[in-house]
């Protein structure tokens, strides 16, 4: 296991400025071309995601713009969406491509490019959300194995290896199928699947960071085991975590069109990318690839982009330590 | 190495009781009414009772974990007085519970009016016969109750009452019966998931063990063979990109392999459905199942399939690989191979190849549980009649018995084979093997 070993450095007072500081890890950012391409194609989404209408600037707005509540949809104005993602256009069933409905409508007649664009608002605010709570889940059981040792860690970590035993989509379906798919179910389930995964990570960092002469320094000063955990260790040990973060912000929006793909996402009628796929691949033999072929390659787009990002970062940071 | 084998195998059997632990846990403990899942919200609270406590629902966790685990029949068979077993009846295809006489006759009991027992003989031929139960065979219990144990029509063992009139709900293949004369209590008979038999399937009614068997074997067929001929490609290419790092073929082929590997099956999936079977019409883009035996007979169904499973595995293996053997020419023993002036195909093929495939391999055993994800996604899309579709099944049906039994063999799939990766790396790398 490595670790991050720039972060944990001694500060010099006269060191560089904050902005300084992010010019030059922006400078790592954009001198990889592959990063910048992945940037790219996220970026679209999360302009889109944003400007899909006006309810951007109504926060109240949002959650229910992502649950699909069809009365929310009412009171926006489409911006980028053009069109509320539940209009359905009379007559205008399963078209292909056109310049009313770009990307072509589906089988209630709902146009696809509007489906798509607040669909990503729910990829988008979902993934990142449960990848941040099974970061403090996860990262508080690993500190405290690691910190604390012995029997505490002994039994976190054999609970832990029993949950990463799994296979991943199997605790997905396991959990989807007891509690039933619902926005909630699936943060849940991410959750779950993935707090292990970030604990082990956490616990190695911890083990190796609570040997510094910094921690030591701390227990001489009689600081308490918490503070020492949560102010000593983790900001020590970010610069891994973050990498692996925005990996698994990744795999929870694999995960989610996964779900979705398997009929076990977010319930109709919100415009969630797996269950566009789902539902248009009955099409694909009738001549209509449309649903199936433009979700799937949004959905693919912005986990590829993810990908490229966290992979251009990465070599970037190997190549400077 | 044998003390390091047997700690293996001892965290392996732990780890999988915590994770039967869970399993029986999410499943079975969840908020959520397996009844009505089971049998529709219009269900009346005496079915709901009825239909709980024939399938064992009533009891603590405890026991129905423990029924599961390692069977009810033992439990029965006390109670019986009597050993009970199961035999499958070929000629109607169907399983059932039998009490064992002493001379080896099989014997089921049921009362049509709580008065009179009837006992159905079962004939060597595999017909039944009844005959109605002379002399005194109620025994009383501590309630005072005059009660009679045995094995009923529906393979349960069941507890009668004299001069009970219950009235019993149970759901046949046509509709919802009430009957008069029912057991007052029900032990659903099943051998138990250790002895191979996982319990019975709500949605279909025969035993999960016998589709599962079926399912696991078409699932390690399409697995198996999209392995064998991903790996040595993946292999290959791997080397290939290793030994050019950095060139301009390095680059195409790293982040075609990021992008295979990163793009979720089911697009991928969709894609290659649209181009090779809506497009280009060459290979169907469903797997259409008449028979057991037809995806033998028609192999260009599979195509597809393992197509969409190997650009997976061949991405990530290809970039393992790569990664190893990158790590291996920048070695000692590489430089000082080069400088002692050995030519360049002996030091790739005798020096660096050996050493570099020796991670993806390990690696590879341990990407099962990747693997299996990918498995249950083309499974779905394609129509193929294996493990993760019908795991998938039972969980949109809340087959709650099923999802546990698939969920228990994948998971020992993927830690046995974790296991084995182990032991072949300790194998092929002495350093660690007696640490």
């Amino acid at each position: 296991m490595t670790v991050a070993e720039g972060t944990a450095g001694p500060k010099i007072s006269s060191g560089p400025s904050r902005w300084d500081k992010t010019k030059e890890s922006l400078q790592i950012f954009t001198s990889s071309r592959v990063a910048v391409f992945g940037f790219v194609l996220v970026f679209f989404w999360v302009v889109v995601a944003i400007f899909a209408d006006d309810c951007t600037f109504r926060p109240n707005l949002w959650i229910s713009c992502v649950t699909g509540d069809r009365a929310a949809y009412d009171q926006t104005t489409p911006w980028l969406g053009r069109y509320s993602p539940l209009e359905q256009f009379r007559g205008d069933n399963l078209q292909g491509p056109s310049a009313k409905h770009w990307l072509g409508t589906d089988r209630q007649g709902r146009d696809l490019w509007a489906r798509l664009a607040y669909g990503s608002r729910i990829i988008l605010l979902l993934s990142p959300t449960s990848v941040f709570i099974a970061l403090l889940t996860g990262g508080t059981l690993g500190v405290v194995a690691g910190y604390y040792g012995g029997l505490i860690d002994e039994i976190t970590m054999r609970a832990l290896d029993g949950l990463m035993a799994f296979p991943q989509i199997l605790l997905y379906l396991v959990i989807i199928a007891a509690l039933g798919p619902s926005i909630t179910n699936i943060i849940i389930a991410i959750v779950i699947a993935g707090a292990p995964g970030i604990a082990r990570l956490v616990r190695s960092l911890t083990l190796d960071i609570k040997t510094r002469d910094f921690v030591a320094a701390a227990e001489t000063r009689g600081e308490s085991g918490w503070y020492i955990m949560f102010v000593e260790i983790l900001p020590n040990a970010r610069g891994p975590i973050i990498i692996d973060a925005m990996l698994r912000v990744g795999y929870a929006i694999f995960a989610i069109g996964t779900l979705g793909f398997l009929g076990l996402g977010i319930p109709p009628p919100s415009p969630d990318w797996g269950s566009i796929v789902n539902q248009g691949r009955s099409f694909i033999q009738a001549g209509h690839p449309w649903d199936a072929l433009w979700a799937s390659l949004a959905i693919a787009m912005l986990v590829v982009g993810l990908n490229l990002m966290a992979d251009g970062l990465n070599e970037e940071l190997q190549r400077y330590r | 190495m044998a003390k390091f084998l047997i700690r293996r195998v001892i965290f392996l059997v732990i780890t999988l009781f915590l994770v039967s632990i869970a399993i029986f846990a999410i499943s079975e403990l969840a908020p959520g009414n397996i009844a009505i899942n089971t049998l529709g919200n219009t269900i009346t609270p005496e079915q709901e009772v009825s239909f709980n406590a024939q399938n064992g629902l009533d009891q603590s966790a405890f026991t129905r974990y423990i029924r599961w685990m390692i069977g009810s029949d033992w439990q029965a068979a006390q109670l019986v007085g009597r050993p009970v077993t199961r035999i499958y009846d070929e000629e109607n295809d169907r399983y059932s519970w039998w009490a064992v006489e002493e001379d080896g006759s099989l014997f089921q009991n049921y009362t049509p009016d709580g008065e009179t027992l009837i006992r159905v003989e079962r004939q060597p031929d595999g017909s039944t016969k009844e005959i109605i139960v002379s002399g005194d065979v109620w025994r009383p219990n501590e309630d005072g109750l005059l009660i009679y144990w045995g094995v009923d029509q529906n393979s349960h063992a069941a507890m009668w009452v004299k001069g009970d009139d219950q009235q019993a709900w149970t759901l046949t293949k046509a509709a919802w019966t009430s009957q008069a004369g029912a057991p007052r209590q029900y032990i659903p008979l099943q051998r138990g998931l250790l002895r191979g038999d996982p319990g019975i399937s709500f949605k279909d009614r025969r035993p999960v063990a016998e589709v599962l068997g079926r399912r696991l074997l078409n699932t390690l067929f399409l697995g198996g063979v999209a392995f064998v001929i991903v790996m040595p490609i993946a292999l290959v290419l791997g080397l290939v990109a290793g030994l050019n790092e950095g060139k301009l073929l390095d680059r195409v082929f790293s982040i075609g392999s990021l992008v295979a590997t990163a793009t979720p099956e089911f697009a991928s999936g969709i894609f290659l459905i649209l181009i090779f079977a809506a497009w280009l019409k060459w290979f169907p883009g469903a797997v259409v199942v008449t028979n057991d035996r037809a995806i033998f007979e028609n192999p260009q169904m599979l195509i597809l399939p393992v197509l969409t499973l190997s650009l997976i595995e061949l991405g990530y293996v290809l970039r393992i690989t790569r990664a190893s053997m990158v790590e291996v020419l920048k070695t000692n023993y590489i430089r000082t191979a080069i400088l002692k002036g050995l030519p360049q195909r002996q030091i790739i093929f005798k020096h660096a190849m050996r050493n570099a495939l020796m991670a993806p391999i390990t690696i590879i055993t341990l990407h099962i549980n990747w693997l299996i994800g990918g498995i249950v996604i083309v499974e779905v899309l394609f129509g193929f009649p294996g493990m993760g579709r019908y795991i998938l099944e039972a969980a949109l049906f809340k087959d709650v018995f099923a999802i546990e039994a698939a969920a228990m063999v994948l998971v020992v799939v993927a830690v046995s084979s974790q296991l084995i990766a182990d032991l072949i790396y300790v194998y092929l790398n002495p350093r660690i093997r007696y640490t």
